[in-house]
């Protein structure tokens, strides 16, 4: 035969068989690269940590694969037995077979590097695995080619693919482990301070001396397996008797009865059908196990080769529990051998019972051995923050959740993608999304457990129904739209109790949207004046480089006292001369401001002068104009420090000991300001309206985030935080109906109550309870008392100080000390004053 | 092998772990409702006890000893005294030191401006004390939670109080300086007189006036009977009761109700919370957080090496944490600190809080002895047994650890107790440092030098004596 042609045949045979792995690992890379970028930041920055190593972790899983596609799924379809029956030479099918796979590990390589780049994925930086990271990519690649050699290896060697493929592991954990020996041997100084570089050029000598051992080994397995067999030893004819002639040949022995109940038959041959590979998957879990307990019970700190091991032990557990899931199907589960048993008449639903009874029995059993182990060994001992287990102990039933997440994918997927080194790497990739998934439904999100288990049961719901179609190996149009339908029922079914519960989140109607708008947005229009912020004075006195003066002496202290003129309301609160300018309120500056003015009032009480009642005159008028020109602003938020600030004042003004100032002029500003009941409701009207329709049409960008005009993110502190932004326009609509309702009513004389209660259920009931919280009785002062002492807990709520007391006696005030002929706003109080009754 | 062995064996390992994980699920779901059922069982039990289960109750029970006007008085001095404080914006000069008669202090002008300045402060603060009025610590609400802001103005407060005391005292006038103390005394007093837990700022206070007095003693200033006066209510203090501070803590985790669970699709709960329960807190562990509020508060003996907390505490938490373990919360199996920080579970600690307070009590007044001791017989004693003569005993020289404070007078050619040194416990175990108080004091040791401005204290030094051995009553 024409040795070229022999040679363009078998690479082009090679190559059709590779590159359906090549097109599955750069689609799943792609199909992540997606997922990270759309989910929400902050599962993005979680995931990003895993994401940033990507562009490796495809060629290495490419690499573990290669062997499995290009030797074990020849054997087990026997075509290696009949191109070993031709007239070919085997070192051709040996070599082909290498060099299709080096060369799909090399494009593997650049198409990765090529995605991460344009992906911005980049593997500097810090974050998990960091030093994983730090190791040079040229490692990896010789790490990969020293994987294609170990997986060519153990396929030759193998007869069972799936044994193959957990063979690898060990071989790929070889540099590791030495370069972890080699370091944690006495070394000198230099060695042991560039950790990362040593031992990353350890694990490459290693490396480099394993590929051609392992290589020249994987080819001698070659050519032992494509050779012709050693012919059987014939006797000679001296050695024959004359009863050998009619000896009956030598056979094996009769197989042992079968089991009575098929289940246990079934479990039996998973075991037995390939024990290596039994062993292979029970020995991992075994050693996650040690792993978790050390995690969840040494109290020092883990350094060195034991972070390592103790990290390997757990990552090889949950690939091995992966893998367990995909044995269920793949191997001796696959759709041809299980075709003999649907043939035979095996229902289907006792063939599925049969393949999944070894790795429920498995993991089952792994979670109850943690349950116990941890229960004798009790809790880590009680510690402070330097002693402490590097991991909380997880609950029985979380662990097996994980477990049963990371299985159920993980044979849904075996089920689907036919091909064994496909779904072998596929399935941890998808299971542990799926995982990471149902935690951000659970956690970010608040669905409830109840429901996450339901989604989790559905690959197993998927995998029964279809069992019949797969042991008869039918994929048609039923079949795949079935899994399309499961597989999309499982993306989304996390997300339905979120889209359910913010369309039962409170809102406002539509129809009063419809009544509203129109007024917010003219409202909003007829603003004009740009408000400005409130300031201190120069209380720090910097020099003209605006640096802080350092330690100084006494005297020049008392000259710098003197000079800051803290009597005077402006050192406290600069608002500037513009009477008709709106304000922004500084929740700090106005609380100093009125601590200056307690001052003042304390100091005219005591010493009782002129000078310290001019002072206390200033402070109050200038209070008066600060709560006047906070009115003027169109955020809700101004209006309720402006609310904090009246009631200050109407404390000020209800005090017997200032009766002989009530005439003054700032005595008189303020009173007007206290007893403006009517201008007070229109002001907090106007703001609602306006700050409602401002953060319904700010930029996207902005949208329910501007601060006075916005809701407050605390108010729904209870709505999970993964879709609490969402709800933040709606939830201020609501605030708003409800305040604008509570105006109308409290305006009306009627009982507000049950608005309050609205309210205080809306904003997350900030007392605990109604009574006990900002719009209860037990916030607003006692009846009869002219005093109410508020406290800076609840400014940042709406509404909680309105129609109380302090209005009324705000009213009582101005009717009986402002001495203005008032005459309708005289009639007009006094009929307000008679509904107060009806009002708390 | 009989197969029938074998298939037994295969159905014993088919059916075991599956039939078991099940039996302990189901196990695990029945505890978890008879841990419920026990909650609320002693939820019930609590208020019988009077302790306040609802936030209405809570508010009331807290808020209710004083009147609007009252508080409303209180509430003016505070805030007045807030702002003062801001107005000391620079860096004066040794404006905290503690400065002798006939010594310069630079801070000096400005700490007689600052005195004028707050004379109406303090002429309010005694019209209120005057007037018997109960003393208002304001409360802060969010979030359902209480916080009682124990410390608000009180220590700002007490401050003025001090820095006229340290007025007194550069000017050499010890009845002027005893007249403050004693209105610390009365304001202490008074912070105590209502709920238990405003008993907690009554003792912050004192701890605080005690670092004011200790100051005054380092130099010859009071006489024998204000001596007398200031070791009164030390020797007056009852140490044997642990002040209980629990009743509002355990009220404000069952005011927080841990176990409701509000919503059918999504479960609402605040924020601070979801991180460590994200599908709502396990009965046992909630069980079990009482159990850890509720903790005895007079277990324990510090030994050296017990920095936080004392050993059997450490068992009795560990026992609890270990009892809280169940088997189907999600995600975690106890309560442990991360669910503990976010419930706000604190450990308690009311046993090391106290027992500090005892050593600082005692220390001081055993300086006040050593002092009263000079003051009578014209120099320090050669040991702390000789303090006998002024009325202390063993109990008061012994911190609460079982050793006794860290002592030296001078001598070398000099005087006989011309000068002494004085230290009490930093409380650190450090390697090498097994003796407890030491044999030297903070100040002549290698390194932790800078513990000496906290718990040491020199009596009539001298710079040119710093350098010069003392002979230590703890010396090897």
């Amino acid at each position: 035969m024409n040795e070229t042609r022999v040679w363009q045949g078998l690479l082009w045979k090679e190559t059709k068989q590779i590159l359906p792995l090549i097109g599955i690992l750069f689609a799943v890379s792609t199909f992540l690269v997606i997922v990270w970028t759309t989910t929400s930041r902050q599962v993005n920055i979680s995931l990003r940590t895993v994401g940033d190593i990507v562009p490796l972790i495809m060629p290495a899983l490419f690499a573990a694969g290669a062997g499995a596609i290009l030797i074990s799924h020849e054997k087990e379809t026997r075509s290696l037995r009949w191109l070993a029956s031709l007239p070919i030479p085997w070192q051709p099918i040996v070599v082909t077979k290498l060099v299709v796979a080096f060369a799909g590990l090399v494009l593997m390589w650049i198409g990765c590097g090529f995605l991460g780049a344009v992906a911005g994925l980049n593997s500097s930086g810090g974050g998990g695995f960091s030093e994983w990271r730090q190791i040079h990519p040229a490692f990896w690649f010789l790490h990969s080619i020293y994987v294609l050699l170990c997986g060519f290896y153990t396929a030759w060697r193998n007869k069972n693919a799936f044994a193959a493929l957990v063979l690898i592991i060990p071989f790929a954990l070889l540099p590791f482990v030495i370069a972890e020996v080699w370091m944690a041997l006495p070394h000198t100084s230099p060695v042991q301070y560039a950790s990362v570089a040593w031992r990353t050029w350890v694990m490459g000598m290693v490396t480099s001396l394993a590929i051609p051992v392992v290589g020249w080994l994987s080819y001698r397995a070659g050519r032992s397996e494509l050779q012709a067999d050693e012919p059987e030893k014939l006797l000679t004819r001296d050695a024959l008797s004359s009863a050998d002639a009619w000896r009956p040949p030598d056979v094996s022995a009769p197989t042992v009865m079968p089991f009575r109940d098929s289940h246990t038959s079934m479990v039996w041959q998973s075991i037995h059908g390939s024990p290596w590979m039994s062993i292979g998957l029970s020995v991992p879990l075994f050693f996650g196990v040690i792993g978790w307990l050390v995690l969840t019970n040494c109290t020092e700190r883990l350094t060195g080769w034991t972070e390592t091991a103790v990290g390997t032990g757990i990552g090889t557990a949950l690939l091995a529990v992966s893998w367990l899931g995909v044995a269920v199907f793949a191997g001796d589960g696959s759709a041809t051998r299980l075709k003999f048993l649907a043939d035979r008449g095996v229902s289907p639903g006792r063939v599925w019972l049969g393949r999944h009874w070894l790795g429920v029995s498995l993991l089952c059993g792994v979670a109850l051995v943690i349950l116990a182990i941890q229960s004798f060994l009790g809790t880590a001992s009680h510690s402070d923050t330097y002693h402490r287990a590097a991991m909380f102990e997880l609950s029985f039933l979380s662990i097996l959740l994980v477990f049963v997440v990371i299985y159920g994918v993980s044979q849904w997927t075996s089920q689907v993608v036919p091909m064994l080194a496909a779904s072998a790497f596929l399935a941890p990739v998808l299971s542990l999304v799926a995982l990471a998934l149902l935690i951000n439904a659970g956690v970010v999100n608040g669905v409830r457990l109840s429901w996450l288990l339901l989604v989790a049961s559905l690959p197993f719901v998927s995998t029964f129904l279809l069992m019949k179609d797969f042991m008869d190996g039918r994929r048609g149009w039923k079949y795949w739209s079935m899994v399309g339908v499961a597989a999309s029922v499982f993306m989304v079914a996390p997300s339905v109790p979120v889209w359910i519960a913010k369309s039962r989140f409170p809102s406002m109607t539509e129809d009063r949207f419809a009544v509203l708008f129109p007024e917010a947005r003219q409202l909003s229009d007829s603003v004009t004046t740009r408000p400005t912020s409130m300031r201190y004075g120069d209380l720090d006195l910097r020099d003209a480089l605006g640096n802080l003066p350092g330690e100084i002496d006494g005297e020049i202290a008392v000259q710098r006292f003197e000079q800051r003129d803290y009597m005077s309301p402006d050192t406290w609160m600069a608002i500037g001369d513009r009477e008709s300018v709106p304000l922004l309120a500084d929740v700090v500056i106005v609380q100093h401001g009125l601590e200056a003015a307690s001052l003042a009032k304390l100091r005219w009480q005591q010493w009782q002068d002129d000078a310290t009642q001019e002072e206390l005159v200033a402070f109050v008028d200038h209070l008066s104009l600060t709560a006047r020109r906070l009115r003027l602003s169109y955020r809700w938020y101004d209006q309720e420090v402006a609310d904090v600030v009246e009631i200050w004042l109407v404390d000020l003004l209800s005090d017997d000991a200032i009766s002989g100032l009530r005439s003054r002029a700032g005595f008189q500003n303020a009173l007007r300001q206290v007893g403006d009941f009517e201008g007070r409701q229109r002001a907090r009207r106007r703001a609602m309206l306006i700050s409602w329709y401002r953060d319904q049409t700010a930029p996207h960008g902005r949208r329910g985030g501007i601060h006075g005009v916005s809701a407050m993110a605390f108010w729904f502190d209870d709505v999970p935080s993964g879709w609490r932004s969402s709800i933040m326009v709606r939830g201020l609509g609501a605030v708003t109906d409800r305040c604008l309702k509570l105006l109308d009513a409290g305006q009306a004389g009627k009982g507000i109550e049950a608005e309050l209660r609205d309210l205080d259920q809306l904003v997350g009931e900030p007392g605990g309870e109604f009574k006990a919280g900002p719009y209860g009785d037990m916030f607003a002062s006692e009846g009869g008392s002219a005093v109410h002492a508020w406290n800076w807990s609840y400014p940042s709520y709406p509404a909680t100080n309105w129609f109380e007391p302090w209005e009324r006696e705000g009213l009582e005030m101005f009717d009986e000390y402002s001495g203005e002929q008032v005459g309708d706003e005289s009639s007009l109080s006094d009929s307000l004053l008679s509904q107060w009754e009806v009002v708390r | 092998m009989n197969f029938r062995v074998s298939e037994s064996r295969y159905r014993l390992g088919m059916w075991a772990s599956p039939l078991l994980a099940m039996t302990v699920l189901m196990w695990g779901v029945a505890r978890e409702y008879g841990a419920r059922e026990r909650f609320e069982t002693r939820l019930v039990q609590l208020e019988r006890e009077g302790v306040s289960v609802t936030a209405s109750e809570r508010k009331l029970r807290y808020e209710s000893m004083i009147s609007a006007e009252d508080r409303q008085a209180w509430k003016e001095l505070f805030d007045a005294i807030d702002i003062f404080g801001e107005m000391q914006r620079d860096s004066v000069e040794g404006i905290d030191e503690w400065v002798p008669a006939g010594e310069p202090w630079p801070a000096e002008p400005f700490a007689i401006r600052m005195s004028e300045q707050a004379k109406p402060l303090l002429e309010r603060f005694e019209e209120l004390m005057a007037s018997e009025v109960p003393l208002w610590i304001p409360i802060d609400a969010y979030g359902g939670h209480l916080y009682l802001r124990w410390d608000y103005g009180l220590s700002s407060l007490q401050a003025l109080l001090i820095e006229e005391l340290r007025l007194a005292y550069h000017a050499g006038d010890s009845e002027r300086a005893m007249e403050w103390v004693q209105k610390c005394v009365d304001l202490a007093d008074r912070a105590g007189r209502t709920t238990e837990f405003q008993k907690r700022a009554k003792y912050t206070l004192i701890e605080e006036r005690l670092v004011g007095i200790r100051a005054t003693l380092r130099y010859r200033f009071w006489n024998s009977e204000q001596l007398e006066k200031l070791a009164r209510p030390l020797r007056q203090r009852d140490s044997r009761v642990v002040p209980v501070f629990n009743p509002f803590v355990v009220s404000n985790f069952v005011v927080s109700d841990p176990l409701k669970a509000e919503g059918a699709w999504v479960l609402y709960q605040g924020e601070h919370v979801r991180d460590s329960a994200p599908f709502g807190m396990s009965g046992q562990h909630a069980l079990a957080a009482l159990d850890w509020i509720q903790g005895d508060p007079n277990v324990g003996k510090r030994t050296r090496g017990d920095v936080w907390q004392y050993h059997e505490q450490k068992e009795r938490l560990r026992r609890i944490e270990n009892r809280s373990r169940s088997w189907v919360s999600v995600p975690f199996a106890t309560l442990n600190w991360a669910m503990r920080s976010d419930w706000e579970v604190a450990e308690s600690q009311a046993k090391q809080v106290w027992d500090r307070f005892e050593d600082e009590q005692r220390w001081t007044l055993t300086a006040i002895c050593l002092r009263k001791y000079h003051v009578e017989n014209g120099h320090f004693p050669e040991s702390l047994d000789a303090l006998r003569s002024v009325g202390a005993d063993a109990e008061t020289w012994t911190q609460t650890t079982g050793e006794r404070f860290g002592y030296g007078a001078s001598g070398y050619g000099r005087p006989q107790g011309r000068m002494a040194v004085f230290w009490m416990d930093d409380r650190v175990s450090r390697a090498g440092e097994e003796k407890g108080v030491g044999s030297i004091p903070y100040s002549k040791r290698s390194w932790g030098a800078e513990r000496a401005q906290q718990y040491e204290l020199w009596f009539d030094r001298l710079p040119a004596d710093a350098i010069e051995p003392l002979p230590l009553e703890n010396a090897e």
